[in-house]
Order: C-alpha cells, then structure tokens, then sequence
C-alpha cells in the first residue's frame, strides 16, 4: 500500500476555523486526520503543502518512521505550526492502518483497558447563577465532573460586546478581571466555585482553568490556595509554560492536582515536564502533541512517574475521535475533555455523531479512528477570519488570554 | 475469540549442541509459553530463565485462571489484570511468566489480522537490525579466536568481559592488567573498526574497582560496558555513569518500567538493556523505549534467550526508533529444530520477519523430547577466602 495524496481543506462553521485532511493511498482506503488551530491557520496549510511530498509514494503504515523522517528533515526543533501538520497527517495513518486490520484504533494499541471512556463537560456562566443553572443542567445530562474558568467573565467597557465579538473584531479588550483589584478577583472567583459546588453538592468534581494568564506565578499559588477549599479535580495551567520550573515550583507549593500541557507537544518535552516533577496530570491534544502514536509514549511515561492523563480537547471531532481511542487504551486515562458546541460541529461535518451518554462515551467497534467526515460539507463552507483578538491588562499593556 | 489454555514447557538441553550436552550453558532451560484461542489461533512467547524455572511454570498457571474466557486482544487490560491481581508486585519468575504470556497475545492479535507485529508498533522504522553474540575466552588468544568466528559469521560486533574468569582469585592489579591485555591484543587483531562491548555481568562490588576497568579499558573504545556494579542501588549507578567516559549500559536486571523509569531520573544509564522475557513484554519494553526516547537514550535489549525471544525482539528493534543494536545467541541446532524459521543474522544483521504474528512456529513433536521438570543453577563463585562472590 502506498500514499497517494494528502487532500486538506479549511472551513469555519461559524466560530472558528477547522482543518480536515484526508490521506490517500492506492488501495482506496483513506484516513482522516486534523491539525489543531492555532490561529495564523495558513500556515498550517502551507506546512501541509510543503510535507505532502515527504509523503506521497510511501508506505502508510511505516507511522514511525513517516514522522521522525519528516522532523529530522526539518532539523530545527519543530514548532506548533510543524506540530499541528504533522500530528493530522499521523492520525490519519492510524485510520488507515485500522481500516486495513480491520480493527479499531484502540485495538491496535494492545486493545480496550476499559469498557467505557468518562467525560467532563465544560461550564460556563458570567454570572455565579448562571454557573448553577448550568451545572445543574449538565447533570440532568448524567455528567459529574466539570471544568470553569474561575474568573469573573465579561469585558471592561461594554455590555454589549462579549469576549469573542471582540475577538472577532481583532479589537483589544480588557477582560473584566483584569481590571478589578487582586482581592476582588480571588473573592469574585470564590463566589462563582461556591456557588457551583453548592448546586452540584460535594460528589461531583470541579476542575478550574487557568488558561495560563498569570504574568506572575504567586497569583496562582494565592488563587488555587483559596479555591482548594472546594476540592478540585485539578487546576489546569496556572502559569504559561514558557518555562517548565515554573510550573514545578507551583507544584511544589500547592496540594491540589495540577493539570498541563496542551500548549506542549513531543514526548521530548513530557519528560522534561514530569522528570521536574511539574505535574500529576498531562493535558496532551492529540491534533498537536504529535499524534496518537507519541500521545501513547508521553502515557508511558506518564505511567512511570504515577502521572494521569486528561486529553485536551476543544477542538472536538478528530480529536474527539483519537482521544477516545487512547482513554480506551491507556492503564493511566484520567478524564477526557468535552464541550457542547462540538455537538452542533460533528452534527455538520461528521457522518457520525460522538457525544457522551451519561457522562461517557462508548467505545468506537468500527474500523480505524471509526469517524467518517463529510468532505463536500467541509469543501461547501468556506473557512472565515478567525482571530483570537488581544486582551490588554489594565494599564493597556498585552496579557495572556 | 477467546482465551481457551495456557501451556508452558520449560525445555532442558535445547541450548546444547547435541542432545545430552551438560556443559553449563547448554543445561541453561528453555521456557516457552503458547496461548490458545478457540478460533484455531495460538500466540507463541519465551519467558526469561531465572533458575527456579518450575516457579515460572506454576505463575504461568496461576495467570492461566485469570485469562480464561478472555479476549486475548486486550492486553492491556490483561496485563494490569495479571499484574495488579498479585498485589505485591511480582518479582523474576513471576515478571518472566507475565512476559511470555504478554508476547503470545501480540502473537495472536497479528495472526488475527494476518500482519506481523511489528506493523501494530508504528511499523517497519529501519532495514535491518544489527544483530551482536558474546564472545568468550579466559585468554586474550581465546578470546580473538572467538571473535574471528563471530567475524566469519558476518557480525560487526560482539559482547566479551573485561575479566578473565578466574579474576575473583587473583590480585586485583593483575585481573586490571589482563583486562588490559585482553583489549590491547583484540584492538590489535581487529582494529577500531569493530565493536566490542564489555560486561562485568553484576559481579563486582565495589564501585571504585569498576571504575578502575573502566579507566584501564577506555583508551580502547568499548561500545559500552554493561552491568558494572550491582543494580540494587541505583543511585550508586548514577554516581559512578558520572565518572565514566565509555557509555554506561544498565537494566537487564530491571523487572518493571517504574524501576527503568526511576533509573533514567537518577541520570544512571546512557544505554538500557532491558529483558523483553522479564519486564513483561512487549508494550513494557516499548514504553521503557518511549521514555528513553523522551530522555534522549537509547535501548539495547538484552537478549541471552532462544530464539523466540530473539524473533520478537527483532519485531520491537524494527519498529523502535532508539533502538541500537540487538544482543543474541547464534541458535544452535536443536533450537532451530524446535523453533521454525529461527531468525539468524546475515551479515551481521536480521531481516524484515515475514508472516502474521511473530512470524515463527514451534515444531511440538520435536519440543516434547526436551521437556524437563528441572531446576537450571548457575555456576557458583567464590572469593579466595571462601566468600559468595557475585555471578
């Protein structure tokens, strides 16, 4: 069997862009793949056109040797943009090779350690009642663990424009904590986490987000010290991983279960992470980390060092898809990340849906990743300017969103 | 399909060169584990011999209860089953039984799908695989004897001690300088050109005399030396990988990920050489590989077994980036009697294995004649005082 082609095509169903790739061979089975979105997306593209050639006429089932021929090409240490193409083409190669076995993807990998892959759904909600409502919703759904952003939601200046209308824009903003003092934040933040572990009651499990916007890291030991009296599930990303002793620091520092890694990618930087000792759970994203294949290895080495693994994953579809495979497979799976919206998304690109019944999704029995996506929707809807904007801290200078 | 029985033979002789050879390492058993399904396909695989081999047969047993009626596909799930189910955690027979029975399940879930094994590992990642054999000799003459034949064989490197073996009785400054001697006459019967690597196999107990081979022997280039100290206190190991020139290569002794994993954090090893027969398999040997990986080292199985062994090490070479070079036995003939389509190098290397599954068979009605219910000792050492020394 060889590689034909690899076909990608970027779209937007109306909130940010997606990428879908399909490869080729010339025994008709095709794979499907996706690299994550970083944002300057066209250069994932252009990356794509640029590596297809590495590809074409190859052996598609040579995975191993197809992704450390094409980093070793690139000689400099690969960034997130090289990251995100090569990590869609790689699960693509595992479609194919399931399609080709006839086995899914988790069977593979030395086949399913559980019969059933638990989920937590994000919770959003400007205000702590909305958090409680849709708590509460959530689990009427069956789901019993969430993740929230601590902070106050909202944007300084308007009460019209939400966050991603300035997003959208490319216009600045200031996001409203940003701009409140740093004891109002920690007691606003206090109020939204009592309010939803007053509506859930003490079983379920919360897990706040960070998203890595703290400058300093000893907001975040303040911040996780009073939100531990809610008992997290984790706290995910209290500091940009720029620099890993950072995080390590923190580790130290704190009880509650410190959660990172989407922004991470190689198995090179995993160990680096858990030999400092810098995490009890990994957050790989199987569209940028490298794959399945190097998700699987960070695993093992995660299980060497008593560390779980928690998939990112907003992105949804493919990655969906890839992740569950892996929660299957892994002795270490802690939880795997999901979202609504992504509902409406495999609703319009994928011919099957995957959501999670009761708070788990079932196991995939179909061949390879067993997610078929339709192209000619994808080919139908054309990609949009999808910006992640510039949040500005108070005094008008850049933060981290 | 489903898991139907366990069978485990421990073999006696199949290393000797005729039937009813009792030289040391021809009475070394065999122990080879075959798993049946009820869909006609079996999985073949080698546990590691550890001596009280009757132990391994009996934790093959105990395993067997757990297994039966269960899909032999899910392996990771049966071998957190088998594992986590013995609480304290399994120590040599028991890792060595866990092995072989892991090694027959990727045996049928590639025969399940008609592929070889090393396609369900991310695939054929190299050509060949280099293949090096010990090298033995008390003389240094001796020991260039046998690497000429390991040379007329078509190998590119062999495995030797430092030591002559009677070093345990003689001055420690005369065993440095026949160390010495050893390497001066090989560099110059062979030139650099030829890899030699250099076990002290475990067997000296100060760190410092260790140091001082390693002193006396790297103006030489060993490929590696192996083992040089004791391997229960890793920190030890760390400490002395510091002062080495020569690259450090440890693990064979390692019955699971999390001590290779602790061994990596420690900064103790520039080569692993763990066992595919006794750190439980496959999927343990490919991610003690994935964070060798991660950690920049790489990995040299060791592999002093049969031939099965041998074959589904190959499988993991072919498809493990970080793997270097793999150790083996030249099969003799009755192991290749007893095992169809035993790989052998070919100038100096394997080849691609052909076939589903590991590609190999057992010849059953050959293997019956060989089945022993026998202990294997190994040969005991002594220090000039009458002290156990170590092997």
């Amino acid at each position: 069997m060889k590689i034909r082609d690899i076909e990608f095509y970027i779209t937007n169903p109306g909130n940010r862009n997606y990428t879908f790739l399909r490869v080729l061979t010339d025994e008709g089975v095709t794979g499907v793949g996706a690299p994550y979105n970083v944002g300057p997306d066209n250069g994932v593209l252009g990356a794509l056109e640029d590596m297809k050639e590495w590809f074409i006429g190859q052996d598609p089932t040579r995975i191993e040797w197809l992704m450390r021929r094409a980093k070793n090409t690139m000689r400099f240490v690969l960034g997130n943009i090289s990251y995100a193409a090569l990590s869609g083409i790689e699960i693509a190669l595992w479609d194919i090779l399931g399609k080709s076995k006839g086995l899914p993807v988790h069977a593979l990998l030395g086949g399913n350690v559980r019969d059933k892959v638990r989920a937590y759904h994000g919770l959003g909600g400007d205000t702590p009642e909305e958090l409680k409502e849709n708590a509460l919703k959530l689990m009427e759904e069956g789901y019993t663990a969430f993740k929230m952003s601590p902070f106050p939601a909202g944007v300084v200046g308007s009460k019209q424009f939400s966050p991603s209308d300035y997003r959208a824009s490319k216009q600045y903003y200031v996001p409203v904590w940003q701009n409140l003092p740093w004891n109002d934040v920690i007691r606003l933040s206090s109020e939204r986490l009592a309010a939803v572990r007053d509506a859930v009651g003490t079983g379920p499990e919360i897990a706040i987000d960070i998203h890595a916007v703290f400058r300093d890291a000893v907001k975040a030991n303040q911040l996780v010290r009073e939100l531990s009296q809610y008992r997290l599930l984790f706290y995910e990303e209290p500091v940009t991983p720029h620099n890993l002793t950072t995080t390590a620091r923190l580790r130290g520092e704190l009880n509650a279960p410190l959660a990172t890694g989407e922004c991470l990618y190689s198995i090179q930087t995993f160990a680096q992470l858990m030999e400092l000792g810098a995490v009890d759970i990994i957050q790989p994203d199987v569209l940028i980390c490298g794959g399945i294949l190097e998700m699987k290895k960070m695993s093992s080495i995660a299980e060497m060092h008593y560390v779980t693994v928690a998939p990112h994953n907003p992105i949804g579809l493919i990655s969906t898809a890839a992740s569950v495979h892996l929660a299957a497979n892994i002795p270490n799976f802690k939880i795997l990340e999901f979202h609504s919206d992504q509902k409406q998304l495999s609703a319009m690109y994928a011919k099957n849906v995957w959501v999670p019944k009761n708070g788990y999704f079932d196991l995939p029995e179909e061949p390879g990743l067993g997610m078929e996506i339709d192209f000619d929707r994808v080919k139908a809807t054309p990609p949009g300017t999808w910006h992640r904007g510039f949040p500005t801290d108070s005094q008008g200078a850049p933060a981290f969103m | 399909m489903k898991i139907t029985n366990i069978e485990c033979y421990v073999l006696k002789g199949a290393r000797g060169k005729i039937k009813g050879d009792n030289s040391s390492t021809s009475v070394r058993n065999t122990i080879l584990v075959k798993t049946f399904t009820d869909n006609d396909i079996y999985g073949i695989g080698e546990a590691f011999c550890v001596g009280p081999d009757s132990a391994t047969l009996h934790w093959v047993k105990y395993f067997e209860e757990q297994l039966i009626g269960q899909d032999p596909r899910r392996i990771e799930y049966l071998w957190a089953r088998m594992y986590q189910g013995a609480r304290i955690p399994p120590g040599s027979s028991g890792m060595a039984a866990l092995s072989a029975i892991e090694m027959t399940l990727w045996d049928i879930l590639g025969k399940s799908v008609n592929s070889p094994v090393y396609e369900l590992l991310g695939g054929q990642f190299r050509d060949r695989v280099r293949g090096y054999d010990g090298a033995g000799g008390n003389t240094p003459e001796e020991l260039c004897e046998a690497i000429q034949k390991a040379i007329d064989r078509g190998l590119t490197a062999i495995k030797t001690s430092p030591l002559p073996s009677n070093f345990r009785s003689l001055l420690w400054n005369d065993a440095l300088a026949a160390a010495e001697e050893r390497m001066k006459l090989v560099r110059e019967k062979f030139g650099y050109s030829f890899d030699v690597a250099l076990d002290t196999h475990a067997a000296i107990f100060e760190p410092s005399k260790t140091l001082e081979i390693e002193e006396t022997v790297r103006q030489y280039k060993p490929l590696f030396i192996e083992d040089p100290i004791r391997m229960e206190n890793y920190q030890a190991m760390a400490d002395l990988r510091k002062k080495f020139q020569v690259p450090l290569a440890t693990g064979e002794c390692t019955f699971t990920k999390w001590q290779t994993g602790q061994l990596i954090s420690l900064k103790a090893v520039d080569i692993f050489n763990p066992d595919i027969c006794m750190v439980g398999g496959m999927l343990e040997l490919k991610k003690i590989a994935a964070n060798a990986e991660g950690n920049d080292l790489s990995i040299a199985p060791h592999n002093p077994m049969g031939p099965v062994a041998t074959m589904v090490n190959i499988h993991f070479a072919f498809s493990t980036p970080n793997f270097v070079i793999l150790e083996h036995r030249g099969p003799t003939d009755i192991e290749k009697n007893i095992v169809i389509n035993t790989p052998e190098t070919k100038d100096g290397h394997f080849s691609l294995p052909q076939g589903a599954g590991w590609g190999i068979d057992l010849n059953m009605e050959f293997l019956k004649d060989y089945i022993s219910s026998d202990y294997w000792h190994r040969e005991e050492y002594f220090l000039e005082d009458g002290t156990p020394a170590h092997i």
